[in-house]
C-alpha cells in the first residue's frame, strides 16, 4: 500500500477512538455506577470498597479524564499529520508539529499515568480509618512502552526537519 | 565570481520559445523561466544534458564562470 492509502486509511481508522474515547468517558459521568465497577475490577489496590462515596468516584473520574484527554489531543494532532500525508502533503513544518504533539500527548500521559495510581489510591482510601489509608506507587510496562512510543515520535519529528530541508533544498534543483 | 546562465541567449540563437523548451526537457515553464534568471540553487545532469540535446550545445555554451 502507498503512503498515501495508508495515511488516509489511519486518518479514517483514528475517528475511532477520537469518538470512543469522550463517548465513553462521557458514559461514566452519567453511569457513576459503572465507573465504580470498572475501578473495583481493575484496581489492584486493597480499598474497602463500602467506605467509599459517590463524590469520591467523580473525583478520580475527573483525574482519570485527564491523560485521556491529553491522550485525545494527541491522536487528534497524529490524525491531521494523516490527512496531510494523505494528501502528498509530507515534507512541511506543520507536519512535524503534529508529530511533536502527538509525542509529546504520548510522554506526558505516560508520566502522568503514573502519577495517577497513588491520586486514586489515596482519593479511595480518604474515609479508610486512621492508620490504614493508601499510596500506591505503580510502574507498569504499558505505560514505559507508552514512554518510549513517545520519545520514538519525538526522533521520527526531528528526522521529518531534516527531510523538509533536503526537500527544501531538492526544490530548489531543476 | 559565479555562475552564469547563459540559457536565454542559446535560446535566442535557436530560435526556440521557452514554452517550446519546456515542454520538451520535460519541467515546467516557471522552473525554466527561474533557471534562465539563475535563480536556482542547482540542475540536474538529467536536465543538463535534455537541454543540451534539445540545443544541440555543450554545457559550457550554456553554463560559464566569471
Amino acid at each position: 500500500m502507498s503512503v498515501n492509502t495508508t495515511s488516509h486509511f489511519l486518518y479514517w481508522l483514528l475517528l475511532a477512538p477520537l469518538l470512543l474515547i469522550p463517548a465513553m468517558w462521557g458514559y461514566f459521568l452519567i453511569s457513576i455506577e459503572d465507573f465504580a465497577q470498572l475501578a473495583k475490577m481493575n484496581l489492584p489496590l486493597a480499598i474497602k470498597w463500602n467506605t467509599v462515596a459517590s463524590w469520591q468516584y467523580y473525583l478520580v473520574w475527573s483525574i482519570t479524564l485527564v491523560p485521556a484527554l491529553i491522550i485525545l489531543w494527541g491522536l487528534f494532532n497524529l490524525r491531521r499529520a494523516f490527512h496531510a500525508f494523505s494528501r502528498n502533503d509530507v515534507f512541511n513544518m506543520q507536519n512535524v508539529t503534529y508529530i511533536k504533539r502527538f509525542a509529546l500527548a504520548l510522554i506526558a500521559g505516560a508520566v502522568l499515568k503514573t502519577c495517577i495510581i497513588p491520586m486514586i489510591s489515596v482519593v479511595f482510601s480518604l474515609n479508610h480509618p486512621p492508620g490504614e489509608k493508601i499510596l500506591s506507587i505503580q510502574f507498569s510496562s504499558n505505560d514505559f512502552a507508552m514512554f518510549a512510543i513517545g520519545m520514538v515520535f519525538w526522533v521520527i519529528a526531528k528526522i521529518l526537519i531534516q527531510a523538509n530541508e533536503l526537500s527544501t533544498e531538492n526544490q530548489q534543483f531543476v | 565570481m559565479r555562475i552564469i546562465v547563459n540559457l536565454d541567449v542559446v535560446m535566442s540563437q535557436r530560435k526556440i520559445k521557452s514554452k517550446d523548451l519546456a515542454a520538451r526537457i520535460g519541467i515546467t515553464e516557471p522552473n525554466l523561466s527561474l533557471l534562465k534568471s539563475g535563480k536556482v540553487k542547482g540542475i540536474r545532469f538529467n536536465t543538463l544534458e535534455k537541454i543540451c540535446k534539445e540545443l544541440e550545445c555543450q554545457p559550457g555554451d550554456i553554463l560559464a564562470y566569471e
